[in-house]
């Protein structure tokens, strides 16, 4: 790990073209990341939402619907 | 009164997420080394955690699933594995795009990526397996021995960088951390960690409702048979 790194810094000090490059892809990555973080918390979260808004209409009727078999009885 | 408490709940979380943020992508010093992707680290080694922490829940349920069959120990393993994988999934997604930008590729076959990868599919199986497998007993009784077995994958992922020597870092929270990056990452922890119990709790309560939904719709189909 440390190796690798330090070959990384000696290679940057040697090209600053590479260097610029590199710092693009570190931001790019950098968003990328955080953009999927997010992406995935949302859409758990908006199915999370989703589900247990159907399950409280579903339970409501259904109760509603065993009260009316109850009472018909 | 609920209602309001749990809104204002939100609300707090809300802000304690934008703060995490604030942290990250302005407080937190840059790494000299790395760059600014060093800066994946205060949500992906939290996420490394949490998803820990959600296969240990389902670990739990499935325990107390196959010691006495209860659908709640069921419904807190299968809350547990959703969640859990939902952290994996971002470990397993932001670690890459860190190790391109550090390490120059995208994957190395190094013990603690290989066995992350290995732990989140196997959870993923047990996932895939609860969600279309049918909710019968045999489906829920396979699933537990599933987790349990797969559970314990978490301490090799723990240990992989101290015995195999990896290439990943490992124990940098410890001690070789910057005083604002460690204070920057704890805070971040924290606010995941409340992310984490509040999503936890809502599927935990989603996958009870389903249940009472299909023992209230059998009880409707034997009412009107009779």
């Amino acid at each position: 790990m440390n190796l690798s790194l330090s070959a990384l810094a000696a290679l940057l000090m040697v090209s600053p073209a590479l260097a610029g490059d590199l710092e693009e892809m570190r931001f790019r990555h950098l968003w990328i990341s955080y953009g999927i973080i997010w992406l995935l918390v949302s859409a758990f979260t908006y199915a999370t939402w989703r589900r247990a808004k159907a399950n409280a209409e579903e339970l409501a009727h259904l109760k509603a619907k065993m009260a009316e078999l109850e009472a018909s009885k | 009164m609920k209602n309001k408490l749990y809104l204002a709940g939100l609300a707090l979380l809300s802000v304690a997420l934008f703060l995490a943020h604030w942290l990250v992508f302005v407080y937190v010093p840059t790494e000299p080394i790395m760059g600014v992707v060093q800066r994946i680290f205060y949500f992906h080694v939290p996420a490394a955690w949490l998803c820990y922490l959600g296969f240990i829940i389902t670990f739990i349920g499935s325990v107390g699933y196959i010691w006495n069959r209860s659908p709640r120990a069921d419904a807190l393993a299968l809350a547990g594995a959703d969640i859990g994988l939902v952290f994996g999934w971002i470990v397993m997604l932001t670690g890459p795009l860190w190790a391109r930008a550090t390490w120059g590729v995208w994957w190395k076959w190094e013990p603690r990526l290989t066995s992350m990868a290995l732990l989140v599919l196997i959870f993923a199986a047990y996932w895939v397996l609860r969600r279309y497998g049918g909710g019968t007993e045999g489906v829920r009784r396979f699933g537990a021995v599933l987790a349990i077995f797969g559970a314990p994958n978490i301490a090799f992922v723990h240990v992989a960088v101290k015995k195999w020597r990896g290439d990943h870092p490992g124990g940098v929270v410890g001690g070789g951390l910057d005083p604002d990056m460690r204070l920057a990452f704890f805070i971040c922890l924290a606010v995941l960690q409340v992310l984490f119990i509040y999503l936890f709790i809502e599927r935990y309560r989603v996958i009870r409702d389903e249940e009472a939904i299909g023992a209230l719709r059998r009880r409707l189909s034997r009412l009107k048979g009779r």
